[in-house]
């Protein structure tokens, strides 16, 4: 018997939150059970070098679909479910022992509800929300001031509460995803949240990107080039550039510097920004760890957005103090008022939540309940839904 | 992987220079490169220690994280084949090799004339980064022309012809690349280790800075001090290049590993003669794990077919003057001419520098290709495979600071002969076969005792060094400091 993983992006290497979480969980799998095949399919313009396992690029380019990066999820799902070529094709790489499908996020769903009407009529699935992602996308195309917005709504609305009435389990990353699921869906819902590894136990003391002068102190904000990570930083953090002493720097990793730049350069706080703020671009999970281990702080400016912030339970796993937003304690409201964590919603706010993280840049903090949140314990819902109906 | 007892205080830390197997990444590692792969895997994988792996450049320390470091210990290069050459085939004539030798070293001199009048216009501060990127840019020009008119080593006069590449197996560009965003700033809590070869890879004068400024500790390992005590088996002319390393050393490092008591000895004679005090030292004999399990991928059906008919003696080692193959081929050539000796010999090894005339003497001598042999360029299994089928292992060497084909040769269960100079009586741990090498006549006559017999000679029993009892001594060391 084997398992079925279907994932939207490649997940080797991971860099944004899904791709790490479907990672995590594809592993969980593997360590669970004997027969697991991950097929992932994307559109690999937006992810090259890597190498779709159905490749989509002719049905994307045939200007059926629009190819606008806010849906380009949403349409590869849609390409692969309506072009009957496809749909043989993937359902061509499902073992014909398969039992088990796992599905992530909702965009290869429909391509899954029908690959299992042909082809695996008894076969399982279970649906592995990250995000409600009706809202999510809303909030999305709405920033975007997308003309597309009403038309795309409805579909994205569709095949996700088709995926979540249908298929044999449902898990969320939070309880009030969970809640709004329960809508659509009358069997159980699990809530498995975001969580985090133990970072290595290597001293990383000094050990500083080159970017970064060895004497300052700074809060670090890592994302991807997620929509909620731009708008939130576009937001609120210009405005806190001044709560900075001479000595103190904002630093940011990952992909959610390449739209910045621009914010950077062309916004209101050039000088504040060349001054006082590092943009490092993408680093390493090692450098990512000397980043994390050498901060005074750490900053989640998370404006909206569904599903729970990845970012927030290694902040929390790392006793650093945290700025944060209370968007970005969303699935994690258990810790709002844990030692360390200073919370900030407005651009005010989260300066004096900069501020006073800061302040408490050389000390460490103990936070009970955070063993909780090592993807080990996090993702155990999800393997339990499996174990019950594996065959 | 063994766990070891000795614990460094919980906030000290190795930053473990790793900068020799960077520049060495993707090729076979040899003498001193094995070492620091060998020793910085152990180090690497051991979970009490608090390593980080560092590469040096440009006067900075630069943190790698541990997965590129393991990559950039245990990537080899890929394997090739070495095939024999057939009769028809004529090696490259000598003296056309010589000639064009000497004109890429008249060229050389002229670009670093050039070079040196550039940088002596320079200011001192400017001085050393641009002698570093011109060294950059010169490493990757050659690299350039090498990789469009040469493919692989294929410099020398040779017995066998040019390997053909396995690219099955070849690391992307990806695999030999690491991240150097992330400097480390060391503080008098790191002690920065040094296995490797320093006088080619750390500027000792931005080291020294680093260390007077933060008070950072320094271990290194002494190999030999050959260069020092005889220049003259040196290449080219590094005038006080490894004196003034070796000073630098005596000054900057809190604790020196020699690799023999020999080693141990010649540094302690070399403070005394240059400096008052002598450092602290300890001597770590280097592991003799087989690195590669025997493989005759790289030998073509009509080579292994001879080697395995044939009783061959083998000599491991680079073809260089200090290795003495002069002795061996002299005692060959002599040996030969009696009809009952039924030996063959087999040298394993890349050549050195300067010994053009020994090269000549070898491809002139009308032995070489039928009673001797010369293989370049080999892996560590096809090392393997051919210490497996020699009869005798053989090492006549002018002086060693240890003598790592004796060991190896033990692992394979080889008899050994060699040398009664420098370290290498020491590495022969008791049960090697000393004779002196100003004595033809007694290897003659020991070879002809290994030749009649229808079997390898059978080796006494011995505790043979390992890698991870140099790691211990290593890690005892530096809690120590």
């Amino acid at each position: 018997m084997t398992i079925v993983h279907l994932i939207p992006y490649p997940i080797e290497p991971a860099y944004h939150g899904g791709q790490i979480r479907s990672l995590k969980i594809n592993q969980a799998l593997h360590e669970n059970f004997p027969s697991v095949t991950t097929i992932c399919i994307f559109d690999m313009g937006g992810y090259a070098p890597n190498v779709s396992s159905v490749d989509l690029s002719e049905e994307v380019a045939s200007g059926r679909w629009t190819v606008d990066w806010e849906v380009r999820d949403f349409v590869v799902g849609d390409a692969v479910a309506e072009t009957p070529e496809r749909l043989r094709e993937l359902a061509g790489l499902f073992p014909v022992d398969t039992s088990l499908i796992v599905v992530e996020e909702p965009w290869l769903s429909r391509a899954a509800l029908k690959i299992r009407e042909l082809h695996f009529p008894t076969a399982k699935i279970i649906y592995n929300s990250h995000n409600v992602e009706t809202i999510a996308k809303n909030n999305i195309l709405s920033e975007a001031d997308s003309e597309m917005r009403s038309d795309y709504i409805g579909r994205i609305e569709s095949v996700e509460r088709e995926i979540v009435s249908l298929s044999d389990h449902v898990n969320t990353v939070t309880k009030q995803d969970a809640d709004y699921y329960k809508k659509w869906r009358k069997g159980e819902i699990s809530v498995a949240p975001n969580g985090s590894d133990v970072r290595s136990k290597t001293n990383l003391r000094n050990v500083i990107h080159h970017g970064i002068e060895p004497s300052a102190n700074y809060a670090v904000f890592v994302g991807s080039a997620h929509g909620p990570n731009i708008e939130g930083f576009k937001n609120l953090i210009p405005k806190c550039i001044d709560v900075l002493t001479y000595e103190e720097r904002i630093i940011v990793a990952g992909g959610v510097c390449d739209p910045l730049v621009e914010v950077a350069l062309n916004g209101d706080r050039p000088y504040g920004f060349r001054d006082k703020v590092s943009l490092l671009g993408r680093v390493t999970d090692f450098g990512l760890e000397c980043l994390i281990s050498n901060a005074s702080a750490i900053l989640l400016p998370i404006t909206y957005g569904g599903g729970s912030n990845l970012k927030t339970a290694e902040a929390l796993l790392s006793g650093k103090p945290i700025a944060g937003t209370s968007k970005a304690f969303r699935g994690y409201e258990g810790f709002i008022k844990a030692p360390g964590i200073w919370i900030g919603d407005t651009p005010d706010e989260f300066a004096r939540a900069i501020r006073g993280a800061l302040d408490d840049g050389d000390k460490t903090f103990t936070r009970a309940g955070t063993e909780e949140l090592l993807w080990h314990n996090t993702l155990s819902p999800i393997i339990q839904s499996a174990k019950s109906l594996y065959q | 992987m063994q766990e070891f007892n000795v614990n460094l205080q919980s906030t000290s830390r190795i930053l473990l220079d790793l900068t020799t197997s960077f520049t060495w990444r993707g090729k076979n590692a040899v003498g001193i490169v094995r070492t620091e792969r060998e020793i910085a895997y152990h180090l690497l994988n051991d979970n009490s220690l608090d390593v980080i792996p560092t590469i040096f450049s440009n006067g900075n320390i630069y943190a790698i994280s541990k997965e590129e470091a393991i990559r950039l210990v245990t990537i080899v290069k890929p394997q090739i084949s070495a095939k024999k050459i057939s009769d028809e085939e004529i090696p490259t004539p000598v003296i056309a090799q010589s000639k064009k030798t000497r004109a890429k070293a008249f060229l050389r001199r002229a670009a670093i004339t050039i070079l040196n009048k550039f940088l002596s216009a320079l200011p001192n501060a400017a001085r050393d980064s641009a002698k570093e990127s011109v060294r950059h840019g010169y490493i990757a020009f050659r690299q350039t022309l090498k990789s469009i008119f040469k493919p692989e080593h294929n410099t020398l006069p040779q017995t066998h012809q040019q390997p053909t590449v396995d690219t099955s197996n070849v690391p992307s560009e990806d695999d030999l690349s690491v991240d150097l965003s992330f400097r480390v700033y060391p503080d008098s809590k790191d002690i920065f280790l040094m296995l490797g070869l320093g006088w080619d890879v750390i500027n000792c004068r931005h080291l020294g800075t680093i260390k007077s400024a933060t008070g950072m500790k320094i271990a290194t390992v002494i190999y030999d001090l050959i260069p020092t005590k005889f220049p003259h088996f040196l290449g080219g002319t590094p005038k006080d290049y490894f004196q003034n390393y070796f000073i630098q050393m005596t000054d900057l490092a809190d604790h020196c590993f020699c690799i023999s008591k020999t080693t141990e000895r010649d540094y302690h004679e070399f403070c005394k003669k240059h400096r008052s005090e002598t450092p602290s030292t300890s001597v770590i004999y280097l592991g003799a794990n087989l690195p590669s399990q025997a493989n005759s991928d790289e030998f073509d059906s009509e080579t292994i077919a001879l080697l395995k008919t044939r009783k061959f003696a083998l000599s491991v080692g680079t073809f260089e003057v200090r290795k003495n193959y002069g002795l061996l081929i002299d005692v060959w050539e002599d040996l030969c001419r009696e009809p009952s000796f039924q030996l063959d010999l087999i040298i394993a090894g890349m050549q050195g520098w300067g010994v053009d005339d020994i090269i000549q003497r070898l491809t002139d001598s009308p032995l070489y290709g039928k009673r001797i042999h010369w293989f370049r360029g080999l892996s560590d299994a096809g090392i393997s495979w051919l210490y497996e089928n020699s009869h005798v292992v053989t090492f006549p060497s002018f002086y060693e600071g240890w003598g790592l084909p004796i060991i190896e040769a033990y692992l394979h269960g080889k008899h050994v002969i060699s040398s009664n100079r420098g370290s290498v009586p020491e590495a022969g741990l008791g049960i090697s076969c000393i004779l002196n090498i100003d004595n033809p006549e007694d290897w003659k006559n020991e070879l002809r005792r290994q030749s009649m017999l229808s079997a390898p000679q059978k080796i006494q029993s011995v505790k043979l060094p390992t890698w991870e009892e140099a790691t211990i001594e290593i890690k005892n060391k530096l809690a120590a400091l």
